[in-house]
């Protein structure tokens, strides 16, 4: 069906093109109308929707938006306090107006400042018009207050749910001084019951402390620590009856007020149709030509993707299916892209451009300057190429072995490589911890070497040896009458003959000790010794993720590995021992 | 250069016996051939002589040094495997001298040793490709290149010829045998193929079973075969073998023949008290001829049969007939007029033919 696997690469760069053109021809920003939407937005709705982890960090979030509104609605008050609010908003509004007619011209800023001042105004009238002109300043800075307090609860119960995680032997000294002034009191026979009573009250507050602490201590561990947030914001909206224009309820929005459009169904898949029939088209164009020779020398095109007799159907459910998985691998990709050239903190944005209006380089810029990112790539290189440095020189050397030489366990001794490969990786975690404490290796890059070689060593042992059994053993036959010992040959004749085994191998452990996050994560804690993939993850905030700068450092972080991929990629293709010897 | 003695020299792999109490010398100089059916032990012997496997048992010399213990590299011998084994990674030049830096030849001498092999392969203007960018009769100079070029004093030769097609085997064969005869060489060359053994050896060799059955010049291998294997084996097409038992009256008498003996079988018939037991006759097929083409033909000196297929080569018909359910072969004149179908009267060169013990497969004569 396909001749070659060039065919493969060269369709889904095809589709990777189309996928991409597709993707930014049509992204249209997406408007609260209530109108009918294109069927993207229900794929992007869909994307985003479900129990997202950080709703509570988005609503701490809005928390922090609503009372920079509100001050900046208590400032636009105080500018104007002297003037008619109508009046200056109808001027304002002209102003709009007159900018949007083109008669003239504001900068960026001037306008983001007539437009929040518009709506600052606007909500003084509907102050005004709710509370009076008198009751208008209560009524703000009350507001003000609310959303203060609330931000600062919030951010006090979730601090008091970790500050509580100390251990509680402190309450456990306090309560057994409580029973023994207690015991004491009453063998004094004097007791006065108020003050035993107090003491009974004491000593059960104390426990019930004691028992909080534990609960608490084990719910905000991981996960359960988010979840909890969630309930105590939500409790917490529901009794203050607050709302708030979080992303969750945004997305509610969406579902409940766009419907699909038959018509915007229809045109993407006739656009699709049309689309892959002239794909085909050209397609059958060129077979045609190459079959009759009158394209011979346009050589590109001479290993043709599919046969003649191939169908239409065929041909277009391959190309369907490629572009699906196109999308599914690319979506994620760009949208990582978007988000770490939008401007502000946004994660989540209702345009579906690729590249925003107003994108920027700032969360590039931020991720080196105020960030160790720059130590943490260093780091991480160091890490992986040692990694995959010794990896192959362990795992060439056992892998001949293996591959040559018969001696007692060989055949066990790979079962038992194997089998290391098939313990979960957290299971060993514990171990590793611990041998690399006792080594004195925790916080040390050299800690992260050794568990990072085991790993890759066996896999090394394994794609090496299949390779090496490939390589005849009539050459190193040839090399021992040549003159080599044992090691020249492995040396002279193996190594070079196993370049895209090797190469693999390398790239494997590289990349393999480059994103490995677990084992990094429970060994380094120092900024200065993390290595990329944990820097990521200590860049995101226990309340507020930088997401433009974390989407910038993960891309950054993934540019090394393809350069390398990209690099070492010839020796993918293999083929280095043909014609050495008759086939 | 140095001759190639073998003392019982005996190979096992596990409980597999793979060469069987081998004693053999290869003269200094000489081209032998190690020849025998796949499995016979012939590449291990080869493989012990170069070093790459133990030996189990026995003693192999190299002149006058037992080598048993020596690494192939210190052994001063150069092998040609059957797939070439040119590394991949180096051009031509460098397969050449890829041996010769090994042993700290000085640069020079290398260049001047590498392009002397390269001249008389013909080789030359190929020193600076990839094995791969070669075709099969190349690679297989160039493999040849590489051995000669360091002057070891004995060549191996595992079936360097049988991954090439037929014209190019016949071709490199006599550059070979040319080649031979130009280094005066010890060539220890393994080939399943009987032709190669007999259009190159000094001497054949050959193995069954882990165990020599015969050693000799060439034609006398082939005129006197020591048993019916090695009859068999050499000369094509083969040698028929026909039943028969002997009479009374000193005739050779099978199921619809009978045939007279010569003084010569008369002799061994009496030494060895054969009347009246089965034997089997063996006859070429170049002795037995359309006897429409002899004249005078004693009687009792014919075979008629049925004849199955005729197979015309320009020069000869290769006719077979079916004597009692074997496919006799005979040499026939072109102009026999012996179509398939039809009965063939064939005439038994009676001077030629060799006896064999039924039981022991040993030759009479």
């Amino acid at each position: 069906m396909f001749k070659n696997k060039k065919s493969w690469i060269g369709i889904i760069l095809f589709g990777i093109i189309i996928g991409l053109i597709l993707g930014m021809v049509y992204r249209p920003d997406l408007k609260y109308t209530g109108k009918p939407v294109p069927i993207v937005y229900y794929f992007e709705g869909s994307v985003n929707t479900g129990r997202t982890i950080n709703y509570a960090l988005e609503i701490g979030d809005s928390f922090r938006r609503k009372s920079k509104e509100l001050s900046s609605i208590s400032e636009t008050y105080n500018k104007y306090s002297t003037e008619n609010f109508e009046d200056i908003l109808k001027e304002k509004e002209f102003q709009k107006v007159q900018y949007d007619k083109g008669v003239i011209k504001l900068n960026k800023i001037e306008l983001i400042q007539l437009e929040a001042e518009i709506s600052d105004l606007e909500a003084i009238q509907s102050y005004i018009s709710e509370y009076g002109e008198t009751g208008i300043t209560l009524k703000m800075e009350e507001d003000y207050e609310t959303v203060i307090q609330l931000e600062k609860y919030i951010f006090d119960e979730m601090h008091g749910y970790i500050d509580k995680r100390v251990d509680v032997s402190d309450l456990r000294t306090q309560l057994e001084n409580q029973g023994k002034e207690l015991t004491a009191l009453l063998e004094a026979e004097e007791a006065d019951s108020e003050q035993v009573a107090a003491l009974e009250q004491d000593i059960k507050s104390i426990k019930a402390e004691i028992v909080d602490r534990e609960i608490k201590g084990t719910d905000v561990k991981g996960y359960k620590l988010l979840i909890k947030r969630e309930e105590i914001v939500d409790s917490i909206i529901s009794e203050n009856n607050i709302q708030i224009d979080t992303y969750a309820s945004l997305n509610d929005f969406i579902f409940k007020e766009a419907r699909v459009s038959r018509f915007y169904i229809i045109l993407y898949m006739g656009a699709g149709i049309l689309g892959l029939l002239i794909l085909i088209g050209i397609q059958r164009l060129i077979v045609y030509k190459v079959k009759t020779q009158r394209f011979r020398r346009v050589r590109v095109w001479k290993n043709n993707y599919f046969e003649r007799d191939d169908s239409l159907a065929f041909i277009g459910i391959t190309y369907f299916i490629l572009l699906l998985f196109c999308i599914a691998t690319l979506y994620p990709l760009l949208n990582v892209f978007s988000i770490s050239l939008r401007p502000a903190n946004n994660l989540f944005s209702t345009s579906f451009r690729i590249i925003p209006k107003d994108w920027t380089f700032a969360n590039y810029k931020e991720a080196f300057v105020s960030n160790d990112l720059l130590i943490w790539i260093k780091n991480s290189f160091i890490v992986a190429s040692a990694t995959s440095v010794i990896g192959v020189i362990f795992s060439a050397s056992a892998a001949y072995a293996f591959s040559r030489f018969k001696f007692y366990g060989r055949k066990p001794g790979m079962i038992v490589v194997l089998i290391t490969q098939m313990f979960p990786a957290p299971m060993l975690l514990l171990p590793t911890y611990v041998i690399l404490y006792k080594m004195g290796l925790k916080d040390r890059l050299t800690g992260l070497l050794f568990p990072y070689v085991a790993t890759a060593v066996p896999f090394c042992i394994w794609l090496l040896k299949g390779y090496f059994d490939t390589i005849p053993r009539s050459l190193e036959e040839s090399a021992y009458i040549d003159g080599c010992s044992l090691f020249n040959t492995f040396i002279k004749i193996v190594l070079p003959l196993a370049k895209p085994a090797l190469a693999i191998a390398a790239l494997f452990s590289f990349m393999a000790a480059w994103s490995e996050f677990i084992i990094a994560r429970i060994i380094v804690s120092q900024s200065d010794k993390m290595t990329l993939p944990v820097g990521l993850v200590y860049l995101q905030g226990e309340f507020l993720t930088k997401w433009g700068v974390y989407s910038a450092a993960a891309l950054i972080t993934c540019i090394p590995v393809v350069l390398l991929f990209i690099a070492l990629s010839r020796f993918l293709v293999g083929g280095l021992t043909l014609g050495g010897l008759k086939e | 250069m140095a001759k190639v003695v073998v003392k019982n020299l005996t190979k096992k792999f596990d409980d597999v016996v793979a060469v069987n109490n081998m004693n053999s010398i290869v003269e200094d100089r000489e081209f032998a051939v190690l020849v025998g059916p796949s499995g016979c032990g012939k590449t291990t012997m080869l493989r012990m002589i170069a070093g790459l496997e133990e030996v189990t048992e026995g003693e192999i010399y190299i002149g006058d040094r037992l080598i048993n213990n020596v690494a192939p590299k210190d052994r001063d011998i150069a092998m040609v495997f059957q797939n070439y084994a040119l590394y991949p990674h180096f051009n031509v030049y460098d397969n050449m001298a890829f041996g010769l830096r090994l042993r700290k030849t000085p640069k020079p001498e290398i260049d001047k040793m590498v392009h002397e092999a390269a001249k008389i392969l013909k080789i030359e203007d190929l020193l600076k490709r990839k094995p791969k960018q070669l075709s099969g009769g190349q690679r297989q100079r160039v493999a040849l290149g590489r051995a000669i070029v360091r002057n070891p004093k004995v060549f191996l030769m595992d079936e360097p010829l049988s991954n090439l097609d037929a014209k190019l085997r016949v071709q490199m064969r006599t550059e070979i045998v040319k080649l031979h005869e130009r280094l005066n060489a010890t060539i220890i060359y393994v080939t399943h193929d009987q032709t190669e053994a007999m259009t190159m050896a000094d001497k054949i060799i050959i193995m069954k079973n882990g165990i020599v059955q015969q050693t000799g010049k060439p034609q006398e291998v082939y005129d006197y075969p020591n048993n019916m294997f090695v009859a068999g084996f050499i000369g094509s097409p083969a040698m028929n073998f026909l039943y028969a038992t002997i009479t009374d009256r000193m005739t050779l008498k099978g199921g619809i023949f009978e045939l007279n003996t010569t003084d010569k079988v008369r002799k061994i018939i009496k030494d060895n008290n054969l009347i009246g037991k089965e034997i089997v006759i063996g006859i070429r097929p170049e002795d037995l001829e359309d006897s429409y083409f002899v004249q005078n033909i004693p009687a009792n000196n014919t075979i008629t049969a049925n004849v199955e297929v005729t197979e015309p080569m320009g020069s000869e018909i290769y006719v077979y007939v079916d004597i009692e359910g074997v496919l006799v072969t005979a040499r026939v004149n072109p102009r026999s007029i012996l179509r398939s179908g039809g009965k063939a009267t064939l005439y038994v060169d009676i001077n030629k033919i060799h006896v064999f013990d039924k039981n022991t497969e040993k030759v009479y004569i």
